[in-house]
C-alpha cells in the first residue's frame, strides 16, 4: 500500500453534495439531524392520528354531545318537558318521526329529539367527574400495591379483587341505597367501581417500572419510596393512565346509562335524561312506539362508540 | 417442487442477493433501509455480515428467506436460492421453500420457543410440517436432540422451555433448524444473549454440524470474533449496503475500507491496555433508515474522504491480493492506511497504595420459600485510588449480587463488612451516612434502562448533585454543566430526553450521574455490552480518562475478556459467588491461572485468530442454592483431584504478587492461558 498521496487530502468543505455532512462538521451536526427526526416523530404520529377515520369520527360525534350538553338551545329550541302542540292547539301524542317532531314525541307528547340533545347533560356531567376520581384514586392505590408489593399489595389485592367480584349492578345498588340518591353519590359510586380495576392496570405498570435501574440508581442515591413512587415512577406511567381513563370514560357512560334505566338518577325523572327515558318507553316498543326507546338508547351508544373510537386511534398512534 | 435437487441447483449459489432494495413503512412512510445489497453464499460456505446496529444485517437475514414483518416492502431486486427466485414465489411455495430448503435460528432461543409446549412436542413437529407421522417424528426429534449433544436428550424430550438453560435452548433450536436438512441455514446473533463459554460450545456446535450437514450458513453477528471464527468469507455493513467483502482473514488482517478499519481499531486487540493507547471511536452516528443517503454512504464519518467522495458514488475496487474475491466500495482503498491510529496515551497514573473500599468477608444469603441461597460466600478484596478491578465470570455467578451488595441496594449477610476508607458502612443505601452514598456510584448496563425516561438530562444530573453533594439551585445547575462538559456532551443535550439520545450518549449521561458526586468508586456492571464497538470505544476511553483525571476506582463487571483486559489493573474471578482467583492482569494473562479461568479465557471468540486448543466447559453453572461439595468448580474442571477436590474446600495459594488462586492443584500444575494464533 501506497502512503505518497498526503497531499491531495481535500478537506471536502467545498462541493459537497446537497444534504451531505461533510467531515468537518463532525458528529455534532449528525447527532443533531438524529434529534430533529426524533422531534417530527411527535409530528408524523399527529399526521396519522388526524388521517384515521376512526379518530376523525369519533371526535365528530363527541363534539356534537360536548356542544349539545352545553348549549343545547344552539341545536334545539323546542321544551324537552312540555307536550307538543300543534298549531291548531292539539297535542301530538305518541306520534312517530315528523317534520315537526324529528324524532317523534313519547307517551305524554314530549318531542323526543329535544329529550335526546338536553339528556346529553346528565350523563357528561357525571362520567367525566367519575372516571377523574376514580383514575385519581385507582393510580394512588396502584402505585402503592406496585411499588411496596408484600403485605400492602396482599391487602389492597384482596380489597380490589372483592371489588371486582361482585356484579357491578349489585355494587351499586348497595351504595345508592346506603347513601341516597344523589348526584354525587352516582358519581361516587362510579367512581368506586372504576377505582378497581384502574388500580390493577396501574399496579402491573408501576411492577415493571420499578424493576428498571433508575429506581435501583434512585434507591443508591438514598431517595425516599414518596420521591421515587411520585417523581420518578408517576411520569412514567402517565401513558398507561391516559389509555385507561379514556376507556374507562366510555364504560362510564354505560354504567350512567345503566344505573340510570333501573331507576338511580340523580332525581327528577321529567328531566331528560337518556337512561331515564329508555327506561320509562321501553315497554312501549311492543306497541310499536320504537321511537322514544332507540333513539336515547342510539345516543348512549353513539356517545360509548365514540369515546372508544378516540381512545383506540390514540393509543394505536403513539405505538406506531 | 420436488424433493431430489437436480445437480444443477448444487451448483447455483445456496443465496443469492443481487440489489436487494428495501423499506420500512414507519407512520406512513416508507424508509429505506437496504439500498442495494449483493452477495452470494456457496453451497456448503459460511458467510459472515457484521456491522453496527442499524445497519441492516438483521433485515437482510430475514429478508434472505423473504421472511418480512408487515410493513417490510421490498422494492428491488432479487433474492434466490439454489436457482429458485424467491422473490417470485407465491405465498404457499415459500412455505415450502421454508420447510424443506431453509431454516432460521433466531437471536433469542427463549423467544423461538413455545412455553407451554413440550421440548419434544416442538421439536417433532418440526418434522411432522415434513409429512412424517407421530411416531416418526418423535423418534426423528430425538436424533435430532442426540446430534446437537444436549445431554439427556429422553428428558429433555419431557420437559418445557422454562426448565432449560439458554444455551441448552438454543441446541433445541438449532436441531429443529436442521429436521429439513436446510441448503441454508440462517443464523441472526445465535449467541448474543450467552454467556462467553455457552457461546462457544454453540458455535463449536454449529461449525461441526456444518461439516456433517454441508449446508451453507449466513451468519449475522456485531461480534467480529464470532465471525472470524466461523466463516469462510465476511461482508461489512454499513447503511444497507456492503462496503467491503472478503475472506475473513484479508478483511479482518487488512482491511481496505475506511469503515471496517475503523470497527476492527475500536475494540481492543491483541491484549492492547489502557496504558498503551486509546481506543478508535469512530465520530458520529449511523444514518437512520430512510435517511437521504450521499454518494458514498460512509463519507460523513470517513477521515480520508476527499471532494470526489462527496460528488461520485464510489466504484467496486478490487483488493484481492492473493486470495479471491476481496473488494471495497471506496474511492481510495490505496490511503486506507492514512486513516488515523488510535493515539497513544501520553501521562500514565500509578495506583494508589492505600485502601478506598474494602469488602471484607461478605457473605450475601437470600431466603426463598424457606430456602437459603447463598449468593456470595465471604468474598474478600480492596481497592486502591485509582484503581480498575475487573470481574469476570459467568451469569449467575454473582457480580451483580456484589455489585448490588457494595453500593447498598441488599444488605449484604451480618459478619463481613464492606468499609469505606477503614470505617465500616451499613449495609442498606438508606441507612448510609451521605459520605457514604456520595463515595460508591453505579454505571448499568442498559442506558434505556437506567435513565429516567421522563426526566430531562439536566434533571437527572442536578438530582444527583443536589443528593450527594447538597448543591442547589443555580450552585447544582453550574456543576451539572460542567460533568456535563467532561463527559463531552454539550449543553444542548442538557434539555434533551434520553429517548432524544443516542444509546452512547446515553451512556455518557448515566456515568455524568454516577460521576455527580465526585465518587471513590464507581461500579460499572456491563458498561458496554448493549453499545456497538465503535461507541463502546468511546466509552472505554471516556472511562480510562475520568480514572487518569480524577483518580477514581472502578469495580468493572463485563462477560467480554478483551475489554476487561484493556482496562482492569486487577481481574477477579468469580464463579457460584465466590472468588475463584484475583490477580494482576499481567499475572492473569501470563499464568499460572485457575482451571475455570482457563476455560473463560479461551472460550471467548477473538477477531485476531483462532484459539488454540479450546477448553470446553461441559455443563451448567451449578445452582447457588445447591452448590457442589469441596470445591464448587469440580463438577466441570478438567484437572479434578479425585477424593479431594469434591471433598475439601480448596485453599487459597499465593502463586506471588498478590495473584490469589483457590485451587488444590499444585502451583506447578496450574494451567496457563491458551494462546491465540492468527490463521494467515
Amino acid at each position: 500500500m501506497t502512503d505518497d498521496h498526503n497531499d491531495d487530502i481535500t478537506n471536502g468543505t467545498d462541493g459537497a453534495a446537497p444534504g451531505a455532512v461533510n467531515e468537518n462538521s463532525s458528529a455534532k451536526d449528525i447527532e443533531e439531524a438524529a434529534v430533529a427526526t426524533r422531534k417530527q416523530i411527535a409530528k408524523e404520529q399527529r399526521r396519522v392520528l388526524f388521517r384515521t377515520p376512526g379518530f376523525i369520527i369519533g371526535s365528530a360525534i363527541l363534539l356534537f354531545w360536548v356542544v349539545s350538553a352545553i348549549f343545547p338551545t344552539l341545536i334545539t329550541d323546542t321544551d324537552p318537558k312540555a307536550t307538543v302542540r300543534l298549531d291548531d292547539g292539539s297535542a301530538l301524542i305518541r306520534e312517530g318521526p315528523s317534520a315537526d317532531a324529528w324524532f317523534g314525541t313519547d307517551t305524554i307528547g314530549r318531542d323526543v329529539f329535544a329529550r335526546v340533545i338536553h339528556g346529553a347533560e346528565p350523563v357528561l356531567v357525571v362520567s367525566p367527574i367519575a372516571t377523574i376520581l376514580a383514575i385519581i384514586a385507582g393510580t394512588l392505590v396502584g402505585l402503592a400495591m406496585g411499588y411496596y408489593l408484600g403485605w400492602v399489595d396482599e391487602v389492597l389485592s384482596r380489597i380490589v379483587e372483592s371489588i371486582l367480584s361482585i356484579p357491578v349492578i349489585l355494587t351499586a345498588i348497595l351504595v345508592i341505597f346506603t347513601f341516597g340518591q344523589s348526584t354525587p353519590v352516582i358519581i361516587g359510586t362510579v367512581a368506586l367501581l372504576f377505582t378497581a380495576p384502574i388500580a390493577r392496570t396501574v399496579r402491573a405498570a408501576t411492577i415493571s417500572e420499578a424493576q428498571l435501574d433508575y429506581v435501583t440508581s434512585a434507591k443508591m442515591r438514598g431517595e425516599s419510596s414518596l420521591f421515587i413512587i411520585t417523581r420518578e415512577i408517576l411520569p412514567n406511567i402517565t401513558g398507561v393512565i391516559v389509555v385507561e381513563m379514556t376507556v374507562r370514560l366510555g364504560y362510564a357512560v354505560f354504567t350512567v346509562a345503566t344505573l340510570a334505566f333501573i331507576g338511580f338518577s340523580a332525581g327528577d325523572i321529567t328531566e331528560p335524561d337518556w337512561g331515564v327515558d329508555v327506561s320509562q318507553q321501553w315497554e312501549r316498543i311492543v306497541g310499536d312506539v320504537w321511537w322514544p326507546t332507540i333513539f336515547p338508547a342510539l345516543a348512549i351508544a353513539s356517545l360509548v362508540i365514540a369515546v372508544n373510537l378516540v381512545a383506540d386511534s390514540i393509543d394505536r398512534a403513539t405505538k406506531s | 417442487m420436488t424433493d431430489t435437487l437436480p445437480s444443477t441447483a448444487t451448483e447455483a449459489p445456496a443465496l443469492e442477493i443481487k440489489d436487494l432494495e428495501m423499506s420500512y413503512v414507519v407512520r406512513g412512510t416508507p424508509r429505506e433501509v437496504l439500498r442495494g445489497v449483493t452477495f452470494s453464499v456457496k453451497q456448503g460456505e459460511a458467510y459472515g455480515l457484521v456491522g453496527e446496529s442499524g445497519c441492516g444485517k438483521s433485515t437482510t437475514a430475514y429478508a434472505a428467506l423473504r421472511y418480512l414483518p408487515g410493513n417490510g416492502l421490498i422494492t428491488n431486486g432479487s433474492i434466490a436460492s439454489g436457482g429458485e427466485r424467491l422473490t417470485d414465489m407465491s405465498a404457499g411455495e415459500l412455505r415450502t421453500f421454508r420447510s424443506q430448503h431453509a431454516s432460521m435460528v433466531y437471536q433469542d432461543p427463549v423467544q423461538a420457543m413455545n412455553p407451554v409446549i413440550k421440548i419434544g412436542d416442538q421439536v417433532a413437529e418440526a418434522f411432522s410440517v415434513l409429512g412424517m407421522d407421530k411416531a416418526a417424528a418423535r423418534a426423528a426429534a430425538l436424533d435430532a436432540l442426540t446430534r446437537v449433544h444436549i445431554a439427556d436428550p429422553e428428558s429433555v424430550m419431557e420437559r418445557y422451555p422454562y426448565q432449560l438453560s439458554g444455551g441448552m435452548l438454543q441446541r433445541v433450536v438449532i436441531a429443529m433448524a436442521l429436521a429439513c436438512d436446510p441448503q441454508l441455514l440462517v443464523l441472526d446473533e445465535p449467541t448474543t444473549g450467552l454467556d462467553a463459554t455457552v457461546e462457544a460450545e454453540v458455535l463449536d456446535l454449529v461449525r461441526n454440524l456444518r461439516q456433517e450437514l454441508n449446508s451453507a450458513v449466513l451468519l449475522i453477528a456485531h461480534n467480529l470474533g464470532v465471525i472470524r471464527t466461523m466463516c469462510d468469507r465476511v461482508g461489512v455493513m454499513y447503511a444497507g449496503r456492503i462496503v467491503e467483502e472478503g475472506t475473513v482473514d484479508e478483511v479482518f488482517d487488512n482491511p481496505s475500507h475506511p469503515y471496517t478499519k475503523g470497527l476492527l481499531n475500536s475494540i481492543p486487540r491483541r491484549g492492547q491496555r489502557k496504558t498503551d493507547r486509546e481506543l478508535f471511536a469512530i465520530p458520529g452516528n449511523l444514518p437512520q433508515i430512510g435517511d437521504k443517503l450521499p454518494t458514498c454512504v460512509y463519507v460523513a464519518r470517513c477521515p480520508i474522504a476527499t471532494e470526489i467522495c462527496h460528488q461520485e458514488a464510489p466504484p467496486v475496487i478490487d483488493r484481492a491480493e492473493d486470495g479471491e474475491g476481496h473488494w471495497a466500495r471506496c474511492h481510495h482503498p490505496d490511503r486506507i492506511n492514512e486513516v488515523p491510529e488510535p493515539e497513544a496515551v501520553a501521562t500514565t497514573h500509578e495506583v494508589g497504595t492505600e485502601e478506598v473500599i474494602g469488602v471484607h468477608g461478605v457473605s450475601k444469603t437470600f431466603r426463598q420459600r424457606g430456602r437459603e441461597i447463598p449468593a456470595l460466600v465471604s468474598v474478600d478484596f480492596g481497592f486502591a485510588e485509582g484503581e480498575t478491578l475487573g470481574l469476570v465470570g459467568e451469569s449467575g455467578s454473582g457480580k451483580s449480587t456484589l455489585a448490588k451488595a457494595m453500593t447498598g441496594v441488599h444488605a449484604p449477610d451480618e459478619g463481613g463488612a464492606i468499609t469505606l476508607r477503614g470505617r465500616k458502612m451499613k449495609g442498606k443505601a438508606t441507612e448510609r451516612i451521605d459520605e457514604s452514598i456520595r463515595a460508591i456510584q453505579m454505571v448499568f448496563q442498559n442506558p434505556d434502562s437506567a435513565l429516567n425516561r421522563a426526566w430531562t438530562v439536566r434533571q437527572i444530573l442536578t438530582r444527583s448533585i443536589t443528593k450527594l453533594t447538597g448543591l442547589k439551585g443555580e450552585a447544582a445547575d453550574k456543576r451539572a454543566v460542567e460533568i456535563a462538559m467532561a463527559m463531552r456532551l454539550n449543553e444542548r443535550h442538557l434539555d434533551m430526553r434520553p429517548r432524544q439520545l443516542s444509546g452512547g450518549l446515553k451512556q455518557r449521561v448515566a456515568i455524568a450521574r454516577a460521576f455527580a458526586g465526585d465518587p471513590d468508586v464507581v461500579v460499572c456492571d456491563e458498561p458496554t455490552s448493549a453499545l456497538d464497538v465503535s461507541v463502546q470505544a468511546a466509552i472505554l476511553n471516556l472511562l480510562a480518562q475520568l480514572q487518569r483525571d480524577e483518580r477514581t476506582s472502578y469495580l468493572f463487571i463485563s462477560h467480554d475478556i478483551g475489554v476487561v483486559r484493556y482496562l482492569a489493573d486487577r481481574i477477579a474471578v468469580m464463579y457460584v459467588g465466590r472468588i475463584m482467583e484475583l490477580g494482576s492482569t499481567d499475572a492473569i494473562f501470563e499464568g499460572p491461572i485457575h482451571p475455570y479461568t482457563e476455560a473463560l479465557l479461551s472460550a471467548v471468540p477473538s477477531v485476531d485468530g483462532e484459539t488454540k486448543d479450546r477448553i470446553p466447559l461441559e455443563g451448567d453453572i451449578p445452582s447457588p442454592a445447591n452448590p457442589p461439595p469441596g470445591c464448587v468448580f469440580h463438577t466441570r474442571c478438567k484437572y479434578a483431584i479425585e477424593g479431594t477436590c469434591n471433598v475439601e474446600e480448596p485453599p487459597v495459594v499465593e502463586v506471588g504478587n498478590g495473584h490469589k488462586i483457590t485451587c488444590h492443584l499444585p502451583v506447578d500444575q496450574m494451567p496457563v492461558p491458551v494462546t491465540i494464533t492468527t490463521t494467515s
